[in-house]
C-alpha cells in the first residue's frame, strides 16, 4: 500500500494545483430529476431488505458481493410461488470498496451479479492504476483536459464494470434504490449520490456517469484526488421552487433543539441552493471517500427509514407510492431487514509497538484512518438504537413490525470455533486496496456464508418465511432474534382505542 | 459534528447517543391520512413512528378542524405517544 502511496503522491504532485474538471452537467430547461425506482411490496409479510455495504477496498465489493450472491440463493415459496431473498431489497447504501459492488448490483441486478469475480475481483486493479499513473503520457492527458488521478479510477471502473454507464441505468422502475454516499470535503457533510442531492446543485443526476458516483465514494484522500462537481444551484435553476420542507425546518422555533441532523440536513440543501442569506458559498464541491462521515454507510440508510420526506420508493399492497416510514405506519411494511456487512479488519499496528516516532507516510496513514475506524462504531451504534425503537414502535400487538438486524462483520468469529478463527485470522491479512487474490475472495464468501449462517436474525428471518432448516435452529432464531410477536400483548392505557402500525393494515383492508 | 444523527440519551442509561425516534396518535373519527407538513406519514387511530422534530399536523381531505395542529414532537415513548385529536 505505501508503495502505492508514494507512487502516486509523486505523480499527484505534478498535476497539484491544476483547475479542475468538473464532472456534472447542469439540469436542461424544463428537465427535473425523477427518483424513478420503485419496490413492490405484494403482500404486507413480504421482507423488505435494506442492505450497507461498508469501505475497505476491493476486500469490501468482494464481502459486499458474496452477500448479496447469499441472498440470492436463498429463496422461500409464498402461495406456491419461489421467492429470492435478493429480489427483496429495496436500497443498498454503500461507502468506497462497498460501492463498487453496490453500483455493479444497481446496473446489472441480482442476474448480473455472477460477472463481478472475473470483471473487477480477478484483474489486478492496481498495478493497471500504478502503470497508468507511471505513464508520462497519462500525465499529459489528464493536464490538459483538467482531470487529476481520480480519473484513472472513474476510467479503470468504466473499462471493466460499467462501461460508461450513467445514473439513468440504475434510475428506474424494480431497481432498488442504490445511495452511493460520498463526504463533501469542505463541510464534512455526506454527499449521497441521489436525484433529490443533484436538485440541491441543479445537475443532471441522470447524465452523471456511475463511474464518477463510485469514485467519489472511493476517494480515499491523499491516495486519490476528490471527484470535482461544479454547484450550478441558485434562484435561475431549472429544478423548481426550493422544496417547502427546507425553509419550513429553517423557519421551525424548535427543530434546531430537538432535531439537530434534520436542521443540519435542511441548512446544506439550502446553502447548495443558495437561498438568501444561506451560511456557506458553495460554488464548487470536492468529494472525497464517504468512510470519512460514515463508513458503514447507515447514515444514508437510517435517513431512507425514518425520514417523513425522503424518497417515496414503496409500492404498497394499497396502491400509490410511498416512503418507508409511512409504508411501516400504516403497515404496508411489516417486516424490515436491514444487513449491514462491515469489512473492517483490524490489522497489527506498528505505531503502538514502536518506540521510534511515526513517519510522514505512518501519520498520514493514521490521520485517514482513525477518522474512518471511528466513524465505523459510530455508525452501528445508530442502527442498534434506531432499529430497537423501530421494533418496540408497535408495542402490544402481537402482528406488530418485525425488525431483523443481520451484521455482516468480521468482529463476530467466535475465537474458540476453529473454522471461525482460521477465516478472522485470514481476512485480517486481506489489505484495503483494489486488488484482491482468487482465495482471499473464497475466504470472504466463505465468511459472508458463516457470518450470515450464525446470524440469529438471519436465520429468523428465514424461520418467518417458512424456510426452517431444523427444529434447533429454530429455537436458535427466536431466541437469538426474540420479536414482539413472541410475547403477549399488553395494550398500552394511555393509547385508549389506538391500533399499532401492523394491525392498522389489517383493518384498513 | 456534521453527518451524525440527532441524538438524545439512550435508554440503556449508556452514554452513547441514540437516534431519536418518536410516538405519536391521531385521533379522528374516520380512517384518513395523517400528514405532517404535507408529508404522507401514517393514518389516524394509529400509533406512529416519527423522527423527532417540530411538525404542522393536517389530514387529508377537508371537514375537520382545526385546520393543523404544531407540535413539537418529543419526549415520548410507546408507552406514552403524543396524542393529538381532531374533530
Amino acid at each position: 500500500m505505501k508503495q502505492y502511496v508514494a507512487i502516486l503522491l509523486a505523480f499527484g504532485s505534478m498535476l497539484a494545483g491544476c483547475a479542475a474538471h468538473f464532472q456534472d452537467v447542469p439540469l436542461a430547461q424544463g428537465h427535473v430529476n425523477e427518483e424513478r425506482r420503485i419496490h413492490s411490496v405484494a403482500r404486507p409479510d413480504q421482507p423488505v431488505i435494506l442492505v450497507a455495504i461498508s469501505g475497505g477496498g476491493s476486500r469490501a465489493a468482494a464481502l459486499g458481493w458474496a452477500v448479496l450472491e447469499k441472498l440470492k440463493r436463498t429463496s422461500y415459496t409464498v402461495g406456491g410461488q419461489t421467492m429470492r431473498l435478493i429480489d427483496d431489497i429495496a436500497v443498498v447504501s454503500s461507502v468506497s470498496g462497498g460501492s463498487v459492488i453496490a453500483g455493479y448490483f444497481g446496473l446489472n441486478g441480482p442476474d448480473g451479479l455472477d460477472g463481478f469475480d472475473r470483471a473487477f475481483l480477478r484483474p489486478d486493479n492496481m498495478r493497471a492504476l500504478e502503470l497508468h499513473a507511471l505513464n508520462p503520457f497519462t500525465w499529459v492527458r489528464l493536464k490538459s483536459t483538467g482531470n487529476s488521478r481520480i480519473k484513472l479510477l472513474q476510467e479503470l471502473l468504466d473499462r471493466e464494470i460499467y462501461a460508461g454507464k450513467t445514473f439513468d441505468a440504475l434510475n428506474q422502475p424494480g431497481k432498488p434504490l442504490v445511495v452511493l454516499n460520498s463526504t463533501d470535503m469542505a463541510s464534512g457533510e455526506v454527499f449521497s449520490f441521489l436525484p433529490s442531492r443533484f436538485d440541491d446543485i441543479c445537475a443532471d443526476f441522470d447524465a452523471e456517469p456511475l463511474s464518477t458516483g463510485v469514485s467519489a465514494s472511493a476517494a480515499f484522500p491523499i491516495l486519490l484526488t476528490p471527484v470535482a462537481l461544479r454547484n450550478y444551484g441558485g434562484a435561475d435553476c431549472n429544478s423548481g421552487p426550493m422544496p417547502p420542507w427546507i425553509t419550513a425546518v429553517l423557519d421551525k422555533q424548535f427543530t434546531r433543539y430537538v432535531n439537530l441532523e434534520e436542521f443540519n440536513r435542511a441548512r446544506y440543501a439550502y446553502d447548495l441552493r443558495r437561498g438568501p442569506g444561506a451560511s456557506r458559498q458553495i460554488d464548487y464541491l470536492y468529494l472525497l471517500d464517504g468512510g470519512l462521515a460514515d463508513n458503514l454507510g447507515v447514515n444514508a440508510l437510517m435517513d431512507v427509514i425514518d425520514s417523513a420526506h425522503g424518497a417515496a420508493i414503496i409500492s404498497g399492497s394499497k396502491g400509490g407510492i410511498e416512503t418507508i416510514l409511512n409504508a411501516v405506519n400504516v403497515g404496508d411494511i411489516t417486516r424490515l431487514a436491514v444487513v449491514v456487512v462491515n469489512a473492517r479488519t483490524e490489522p497489527p499496528n506498528p505505531v503502538s509497538v514502536k518506540a521510534s516516532r511515526p513517519g510522514i507516510i505512518g501519520m498520514i496513514d493514521s490521520t485517514t484512518s482513525v477518522p474512518i475506524d471511528s466513524s465505523t462504531s459510530r455508525g452501528m451504534d445508530q442502527v442498534d438504537t434506531l432499529l430497537s425503537e423501530l421494533q418496540a414502535a408497535p408495542q402490544g400487538d402481537a402482528a406488530g413490525l418485525r425488525v431483523y438486524k443481520i451484521q455482516v462483520d468480521f468482529d463476530l468469529f467466535r475465537a474458540q470455533n476453529a473454522t471461525e478463527k482460521a477465516l478472522s485470522d485470514a481476512v485480517k491479512k486481506i489489505p484495503t486496496s483494489f486488488s484482491i487474490s482468487g482465495d482471499q475472495v473464497g475466504v470472504l464468501e466463505r465468511s459472508a456464508e458463516v457470518l450470515l449462517n450464525d446470524s440469529p436474525c438471519f436465520q429468523r428471518l428465514l424461520l418467518d418465511a417458512g424456510v426452517v432448516e431444523s427444529d434447533g435452529m429454530a429455537q436458535y432464531a427466536v431466541k437469538g432474534c426474540p420479536q414482539l410477536a413472541d410475547r403477549p400483548a399488553i395494550r398500552p392505557a394511555s393509547t385508549d382505542g389506538a391500533v399499532a402500525p401492523a394491525r392498522a393494515a389489517a383493518t384498513a383492508r | 459534528m456534521p453527518g451524525k444523527r440527532a441524538i438524545k440519551k439512550k435508554r440503556s442509561d449508556t452514554e452513547e447517543p441514540s437516534v431519536s425516534i418518536e410516538y405519536l396518535l391521531v385521533k379522528y373519527s374516520d380512517q384518513r391520512a395523517v400528514l405532517a407538513d404535507g408529508d404522507k406519514v401514517g393514518i389516524t387511530n394509529h400509533t406512529m413512528i416519527l423522527p423527532a422534530n417540530e411538525y404542522s399536523i393536517t389530514l387529508e381531505g377537508a371537514g375537520y378542524a382545526p385546520a393543523s395542529q404544531d407540535v413539537v414532537l418529543a419526549g415520548t415513548s410507546v408507552m406514552r405517544p403524543m396524542v393529538l385529536v381532531f374533530q
